[in-house]
């Protein structure tokens, strides 16, 4: 019984699922140019496909801000996923099958113990990720279980590839026949997980001031702010998002995130953008304008508070705090407003 | 040492000049809203005021201090601040912070920019029809608008300005409206 369902899994369900996800993953790069050629910002600022293809090349190389505060984990981050892309596909068995299917195409692998090292170096790095989000509070708080079923789905067909090669189970009578099964599954699984991974930007709700820094760094156009009376409002599109970490990298709270997202509907939300941070504005204490964050002057007001400064223009916009400098309204109001620091 | 932007309130006849050419010479285009010198106007008694505002060359720069990317400095031959292009995230910690609301992000920029005096040559100052700007050296203030300028300083108390001890001076008298 179980025999058959593994059999069917095995030969029409390899097909049908490198089908949706070749299917997948053109659909998603026809609908990402139609968003980025659709959007009215880009098509103003001159040549966008070279802009797009410089900021695409240059997340790819490991030089910013990240890797300089925590060179290891980059490191790690760079090496699991250049393996997770290498060893699949330059993998020495799997392009002996590619070569005695059907479709007859060969490419040169790469040796079986680099494979190997590279395989390895995956397990290491995923169980290390796994690890961290639970050992680390702050990473603790932001995770949800999508994050670790993320990291479990792309690490286990690595494992069970690199056991069954190896034949480290072989001695458990039930796994060593069925670890090649397992990993067909977890393959198969992995290929149906990239088809609903999304990359997304993601405002840390606890870190995010409010600031505009990461809208006013974005070269697409991507994330943007809105002022809708008293709040303003943070929109994202994914479709639009060259994932270039801009955003992350102009932050100064450490809030923007390019996280890894699993979406089940992302895939026809293709012109809409979604809401994902809303802030208060302050109201200026003179004329009552909306003129600023309200968590943004909060963090600026404990800052100086530290330092024992104290500004009490902090809460006036910018007009009121001209129409200050006026002698006649020092000179009226120094007890007053005008007081400066005290 | 320091060069200074004299700014006399009383002399401005609100006509914004100013505004024009700094934005024409340091945007390219003819707009008073990204101008780094704003003339504000406000009504008092039914009379209108005008009042020309720019950088203070605050001597402790409270936009200095707040900027998370340290992005802001001071050219150290005109004592005008300078904002470092690529380090300026623009988020506008400093133009909350600035007690006179002097320096602001520009939208298209992406930076925040304030008055760099031109490098050593105030456009603002050469087009100002009425006199009510000056650009001189902040040894040769004259000793009289000095002497005016502590008397306000000491008349309008401000510990705003005893911290941030701002270079330049806004000098006006209480003269009666003709």
């Amino acid at each position: 019984m179980l025999d058959t369902v593994f059999y069917y899994i095995e030969d029409p369900g390899l097909q049908i699922v490198f089908f949706i996800f070749a299917l997948g993953l053109s659909l998603r790069l026809l609908f990402f140019i139609g968003r980025l050629s659709y959007s009215e910002h880009t098509a103003q600022e001159g040549n966008t496909v070279l802009m797009v293809a410089f900021y695409i090349v240059r997340s790819l190389v490991p030089y910013h801000k990240k890797m300089v505060k925590a060179p290891v984990y980059t490191i790690l981050r760079y090496l699991f996923h250049l393996c997770i892309f290498t060893v699949p596909i330059w993998f020495s068995g799997h392009v002996a099958m590619w070569e005695e299917s059907s479709l007859e195409w060969y490419w040169t692998p790469i040796s079986d113990g680099l494979a190997d090292y590279m395989t390895l170096a995956v397990m290491i790095a995923g169980a290390w990720f796994f690890v961290r989000r639970i050992l680390i509070p702050e990473i603790r708080r932001n995770s949800t279980l999508s994050d670790f079923i993320i990291i479990c789905l792309t690490v286990l067909p690595f494992a069970t590839g690199y056991f069954y090669t190896h034949g480290t189970f072989d001695h458990i009578e039930f796994l060593s026949a069925y670890m090649w099964r397992f990993h067909i599954i977890s393959g198969e699984a992995m290929l149906v997980m990239i088809f609903f991974l999304y990359c997304v930007v993601r405002l840390d709700q606890n870190r995010c001031v409010g600031c505009d820094a990461c809208t006013l760094s974005c070269p697409t156009h991507t994330l943007e702010s809105e002022t809708l009376s008293e709040f303003r409002v943070f929109k994202y599109s994914h479709y639009q998002c060259i994932c270039c970490g801009s955003c992350v990298n102009a932050c100064p709270e450490q809030a923007a995130q390019l996280r890894h997202e699993m979406g089940l509907f992302n895939l026809f939300k293709i012109v809409s953008k979604r809401k994902i941070r809303q802030v208060e504005l302050a109201a200026c204490e003179q004329c009552g304008d909306r003129f600023a964050p309200l968590p943004q002057l909060g963090k600026l007001n404990r800052n100086l508070h530290r330092d024992d400064i104290e500004i009490s223009t902090l809460n006036l916009c910018q007009r009121c705090k001209k129409l200050r400098t006026r002698k006649n309204d020092l000179t009226h109001e120094v007890h007053g407003l005008a007081s400066g620091l005290r | 040492m320091a060069n200074v932007i004299v700014i006399d309130t009383e002399k401005c006849s609100g006509c914004k000049m100013c505004e024009v050419a700094c934005s024409l010479i340091n945007t390219k285009e003819c707009n008073p809203e990204r101008s780094r010198i704003r003339v504000v106007t406000s009504q008092k008694n039914g009379q209108l005021q005008f009042v020309p505002s720019t950088c203070m060359q605050c001597e402790t720069p409270m936009c200095e201090l707040v900027c998370p990317a340290g992005a802001i400095g001071s050219d150290p031959a005109t004592g005008a601040k300078i904002i470092n292009d690529k380090k300026c995230i623009g988020c506008s910690a400093c133009s909350y912070a600035c007690p006179f609301g002097a320096i602001y992000v520009d939208r298209k920029l992406g930076r925040a920019v304030v008055c760099n005096q031109c490098e050593g040559d105030p456009i603002c100052v050469k087009v100002c029809p009425s006199g009510a700007l000056q650009y001189v050296s902040h040894d040769q203030v004259n000793i009289t608008l000095r002497r005016l300028g502590s008397k306000r300083v000491l008349m309008a108390r401000d510990m705003t300005e005893e911290i941030t001890e701002p270079h330049l001076e806004i000098i006006s008298e209480n003269r009666e409206p003709c």
